[in-house]
């Protein structure tokens, strides 16, 4: 299930904040954990046992490490717990990829060899949860943290169902105190419900009407594209992916708080970025801290010179781009934005130039466009098909759908809207508030409404769109 | 204001269950399909039921059509524009799946079958042909090739002409082929009658009886026959018409509604005629009680909802036989053939543009054979 589909919204959400507000203190923890539960058994067929079973495995490890204090037996578990949560995410994401580059290398090598490819069906979420069951084992066995007081603590942190499709990537230290107690006030449960509608809003009426653009061009043959349609495709597709995800994390951030829980925030207006490195500060901003705190400081950071400082960073963006998918493009994409921020580091320590201003800023909003080409792409050849349009190098001769075909009134307002909202000054829309008053103020929640009642419409009509990020 | 904001969110997550278990009213239902209920059972396959309920629930939650009437009417109102439905100039209407998707796969058919489809029309002919039939072949142009200044800029428009044009063309320099140009004469008609209506993709009764009666022209010449006095077509006024296009733009304060003018028919059937209509293979069967050689000889019709409008006025009435067989989009034409009536001396095809039932057939040339062999073995009378 997911926050954008009417069974979630109709059923699960009231029902569940009812039955979560109506139990005792003692039983909200548990009420959350079977709550998540039930949440994920909706669309995750038999996958569901894969989270039910890693929330014993990383309880037991956790306090089986906790009790060794940094010993050889307590690396072997960490060891033992790391092989655990990540053989699902092996065998459900990347297993049928792996094989295929077998495959493609013994093809390059002639070798009449093949390994018969067996791909599964990827379970929503299985990237996130993972990423959160390690770091819970790795900070306890660095000392950081303490294993949660019981198997139910644990597995409610694990699953909690606001983050456990599509993030943020909570760590267990960041809610630990609200984990043992939490008391929503009402403002609080107010501001969290006015962010799930406006996140809910992001993604159905942006994001969604963006992606019927960029979808409906991507399924275009190639005879009829053309510069034009290309660049729509990936400006359409660059507004879908930003607010299809911080439309989910909005949701996610509201929802968490309505039951008491302060979550990271994981979007700060990345589009405004004057530089890759900036941006990268500001986009999914959880799993870039995940990556630096778990990947690029272990392996030495910048701390073993500059030649290390580099390799380390394209080892972290290839990671990166493989935990988005598993596909060629995915990783080129991880490392387009690697060779992006190594570019960036050797312009800025040799030559003492940084990228800035609105040169800054148009160059960085023209890189991330780029590469999003290779994040939305099938295949490379289809991305290197997609470039060759943009810049002119190829053109289809069959034009039959030109950009007014799909710059129809309404998707020229949702574009203009998406645009502005992601090009605003972080907080504009809380100081226009504050200069124009209590009027503005009060305003707030009806427009909070307006759009819920609107994205619950345009929801009935075009039917349900699964999230991006929940693939991943 | 906190609490209200809060009841009010929870009022609005629960309506749709209330509605649905209370049995509330809602707006009007919105024709489409809808996902069945779960059929699996719960306890062999929870999973799977699960998914199923899922699904079933997103099709059939409560105030859904409130919701989807409400999202056309804001679309409509606020942006003139509609997803399923072009919204032209002075309220004209166009169904986007036709000008969307069903001209450009036509258009790609064309490009690759042109050729195939009129040898395989042309095979046809002849075969009907050497045992006294002619064949007539019909193609009606959407409203769009007629009123294309009707038409919103966001439209799709294909470089070049479009290849309907070039192989209607060609079509009627095919021999035994009898091309009907409905085309033109709706291109004739006078600049102040209207040739579709607002709201309806047929073309309007008005313009359809005016090509009825070229058409028995065209027959009464072929047979050296004078043909009828016409008198003035007599017209039927409906004030608040609304065509299947404004059915598929459901809006919430209701459909768009235009006054159509329609035709009666006056041409009464000859004394101790039969006619007959039902759901069967062939949906029409007029026959006259013996032969009468004042009247044009039976025709079979294969043709799609078009060619009721053609015979509005009753001009099936002048003909000796009268059948007609539903074209669809899986129709295929040896099913036509295989129910042939034998005293039928003129088999004609009737097809808007976008008729799939037709292009199927003949870009297949195995069913065209299967066609030809069973229409030899069909019996004909003299």
């Amino acid at each position: 299930m997911t926050f954008a589909s009417p069974a979630f919204l109709f059923i699960f959400l009231p029902l569940f904040l009812l039955l979560y507000f109506a139990v005792t203190p003692k039983l909200k923890n548990v009420t959350l954990l079977f709550g998540s539960l039930a949440f994920y058994s909706i669309d995750s067929g038999y996958a569901f046992w894969v989270l039910v079973l890693s929330i014993p495995v990383n309880h037991f490890i956790g306090h089986a490490i906790a009790g060794q204090s940094r010993s050889k037996k307590s690396a072997w578990l960490l060891t033992l717990g790391v092989v655990l949560n990540l053989l699902p995410l092996l065998i459900y994401k990347y297993w049928g990829f792996f094989t295929d580059v077998l495959n493609d290398i013994f093809a390059l090598g002639l070798m009449p060899l093949h390994v018969s490819v067996i791909k599964f069906m990827l379970p929503a979420g299985i990237s996130f949860f993972t990423f959160q069951g390690l770091s819970y084992l790795v900070d306890i066995y660095e000392g950081e943290i303490v294993p949660a007081r019981s198997m139910v603590d644990f597995g409610m942190y694990h699953t909690s169902f606001p983050q456990l499709i599509a993030g943020p990537i909570v760590r267990y230290r960041e809610i630990e105190n609200e984990i043992a107690r939490r008391s929503p006030s009402l403002a609080d449960v107010q501001s969290g419900l006015m962010q799930f509608c406006f996140g809910l809003s992001k993604k159905i009426i942006i994001a969604d009407n963006m992606g019927s653009i960029a979808d409906r061009i991507w399924k275009l043959p190639d005879q009829q594209l053309d510069g034009q349609l290309a660049w729509l495709a990936a400006l359409t597709y660059m507004l879908q992916i930003f607010f299809d995800f911080a439309g989910y994390s909005d949701m996610a951030i509201g929802l968490a708080k309505v039951m008491g829980f302060h979550f990271p925030q994981n979007f700060d207006q990345p589009y405004r970025s004057q530089n890759i490195t900036e941006f990268w500060r500001r986009w999914h901003m959880t799993l870039s801290r995940w990556f630096r705190d778990y990947v690029y400081i272990p392996l030495g950071g910048n701390r073993r010179g500059v030649r290390r400082t580099y390799i380390n960073l394209l080892i972290v963006f290839v990671l990166c781009g493989l935990w988005h998918g598993a596909a060629y493009t995915f990783i080129l994409w991880g490392l387009y934005h690697g060779v992006c921020l190594m570019a960036e580091r050797i312009l800025k320590h040799r030559f003492g130039f940084e990228l800035s201003g609105i040169a800054g800023w148009l160059l960085t909003f023209l890189l991330v466009l780029i590469g999003w080409v290779l994040f939305r792409a099938d295949t490379l050849s289809n991305a290197l098909f997609h470039y060759a349009l943009m810049f002119g190098f190829k053109a289809g001769s069959e034009i039959f759908y030109g950009v007014a075909f799909y710059m129809t009134p309404d998707k020229i307002c949702f574009m203009a809207a998406g645009l502005f909202l992601a090009l605003a000054p972080s907080g504009f829309m809380e100081k226009i508030g504050k200069q124009t008053g209590q009027l503005m103020q009060a305003s707030k929640p009806v427009f909070a409404l307006a759009c819920f009642f609107y994205a619950v419409a345009l929801m009935a009509a075009n039917g349900f769109n699964p999230f991006i990020y929940s693939k991943f | 204001m906190k609490r209200g904001f809060i009841i009010l969110f929870f009022l609005i997550c629960l309506l749709p269950c209330v509605q649905m278990l209370m049995d509330l009213p809602d707006a009007p239902a919105v024709a489409e399909h809808l996902s069945p209920l779960p059929d699996a059972e719960f306890a062999d396959t929870p999973f799977v039921w699960l998914k199923q309920s899922n699904i079933w629930f997103q099709d059939h939650f409560g105030y859904r059509s409130f919701f989807i009437r409400l999202k056309e009417q804001i679309d409509y109102d606020l942006f003139h524009t509609s997803s399923r439905v072009y919204v032209g100039k002075d309220g004209q209407l166009f169904y986007r799946s036709v000008v969307d998707i069903e001209q450009p796969e036509i258009q790609e058919a064309l490009r690759l079958h042109e050729d195939q489809i009129l040898r395989n029309v042309g095979r046809l002919a002849d075969a009907l042909a050497k045992r006294g039939v002619t064949l007539i072949v019909t193609f009606n142009l959407m409203s769009n090739r007629f009123i294309p200044e009707k038409l919103p800029g966001s439209v799709p428009h294909p470089l070049g002409e479009p290849r309907i044009h070039h192989f209607l063309q060609r079509l009627r320099q095919i021999q035994n082929v009898d091309y009907f140009d409905t085309t033109a004469i709706l291109q004739d008609m006078p600049k102040d009658q209207s040739l579709f209506p607002k709201t309806d993709f047929h073309w309007t009764d008005f313009a359809a009886a005016t090509a009825g009666r070229e058409l028995i022209r065209v027959l009464a010449e072929k047979e050296n026959r004078a043909p009828p006095q016409w008198q003035p077509l007599q017209k039927a006024v409906t004030p608040n018409y609304s065509g299947g296009i404004a059915d598929a733009m459901p809006l919430l304060l209701g459909n768009l509604r235009e006054e159509k003018i329609g035709i009666l028919p006056d041409i009464p059937a000859p004394d101790g005629a039969s006619e007959t209509r039902d759901d069967d293979t062939i949906n029409y069967v007029f026959h006259t009680k013996t032969y009468n050689p004042t009247l044009l000889k039976p025709m079979f019709l294969l043709g799609d909802s078009f060619s009721f409008g053609l015979l509005s006025e009753g001009i099936a009435h002048l003909f000796n036989g009268f059948y007609i067989m539903r074209l669809g989009p899986n129709t295929l034409i040896n099913q036509a053939m295989v129910v042939f009536p034998p005293d039928a001396k003129y088999f004609m095809i009737q097809a808007i543009e976008v008729q799939k039932g037709f292009f199927n057939s003949f870009t297949n040339d195995d069913e065209v054979t299967r066609a030809i062999e069973t229409f030899n073995q069909r019996p004909l009378t003299r």
